[in-house]
């Protein structure tokens, strides 16, 4: 028998990036600008619509092994400043967690501070809050990369 | 131009019930029992509500507050059910159109001897008008008691 628990955590990062609030609120909001630094071979975005009530699903994994889903439903959307979104995470027919993440773009002189906090529930010892944290901190990076690969460009 | 806020809080109420988990958890999932404690009370109107208790079901309800003289709507989707043990579900409040809270509840049903207790965590995301955590702990302790009143009354009809 399944042995049954839930683990609650909530993690908040921040991260100052180099471009306006616009700029960064467009990378999570434009569907396009999102593949390019949130998506590589192993992870799709399938559904994209930011609006309050849109889907947002991605699937993805290593080749031959089990497919993860995100599937989250926005919230509260406010152009340039802040995006809530509830999701759930599932490996195969699995539910790992159910969370709750706001993105908060806020201006700090010419850049932005993200204040990127999540919320989620973990069921059954699938996964982990600080698994969670640190593919979040991973995803971070990637739109630090490629910002910062746009400003080089310019 | 609005003042922007976000607060994230999140709390935990416990409390015992004198009755199986199975028939508590049943008073969240029949929709009869669930609209007696949880959609109708004292204090306002209930203008709409959709019962849809199954991972991936959208429940929707609209009641007037009489005392606000405003509207208020509760969405709610449950991504998680495990009959008789687990609820973990997402709720959003908006008062006339405006959304003030985002909520990720877990409500977990553990056999104490013949009775259940009920350990309910919210992790909550208050947006400007917001009530906050003080007083959502506040609405669902009482919401609990009304809960308490149900499963005894069904208990008590069914002697």
């Amino acid at each position: 028998m399944t042995s049954r628990s839930v683990a609650h955590g909530t993690f908040c990062i921040e991260r100052v990036f180099d471009a306006s609030p616009a700029r960064v609120y467009r990378a999570f909001a434009d569907p396009e600008q999102k593949r390019r630094w949130a998506c590589h071979e192993d992870w799709r975005t399938v559904e994209m619509e930011v609006r309050r009530g849109g889907r947002e699903i991605s699937r993805g994994g290593d080749p031959g092994g089990p497919v993860y889903t995100f599937e989250g439903l926005y919230q509260d959307v406010v152009e340039n400043e802040r995006l809530v979104i509830a999701y759930t995470m599932d490996r195969d027919d699995v539910r790992l967690s159910a969370s709750v993440q706001t993105l908060e773009f806020r201006a700090e002189g010419e850049k932005t501070r993200l204040v990127f906090t999540d919320m989620g529930a973990f069921l059954d010892g699938h996964d982990t809050p600080q698994h969670r944290e640190a593919g979040s901190g991973i995803g971070l990076d990637n739109l630090e990369q490629f910002l910062r690969r746009e400003r080089a460009a310019a | 131009m609005t003042e922007r806020s976000v607060t994230h809080a999140s709390f935990h109420i416990e409390r015992t019930f004198d009755a199986s988990p199975a028939r508590v958890f049943a008073a969240w999932s029949e929709p009869e029992a669930r609209y007696r404690w949880f959609v109708s009370g004292e204090g306002f109107e209930v203008g709409d509500y959709r019962h849809d208790f199954r991972v991936g079901g959208h429940e929707h309800s609209r009641f007037l507050s009489q005392e606000r003289g405003s509207t208020f709507t509760n969405d709610t989707w449950y991504q998680d059910i495990v009959p008789g043990e687990r609820i973990v579900f997402t709720y959003a409040m908006d008062e006339d159109g405006r959304r003030f809270s985002v909520s990720l509840s877990t409500a977990e049903f553990r056999a104490e001897g013949a009775g259940t207790k009920l350990l309910f965590t919210e992790q909550a995301v208050f947006l400007e008008g917001a009530d906050g955590s003080e007083m959502r702990k506040a609405g669902w302790t009482h919401l609990f008691e009304q809960l308490a009143k149900e499963v005894t009354r069904q208990a008590e009809t069914a002697q």
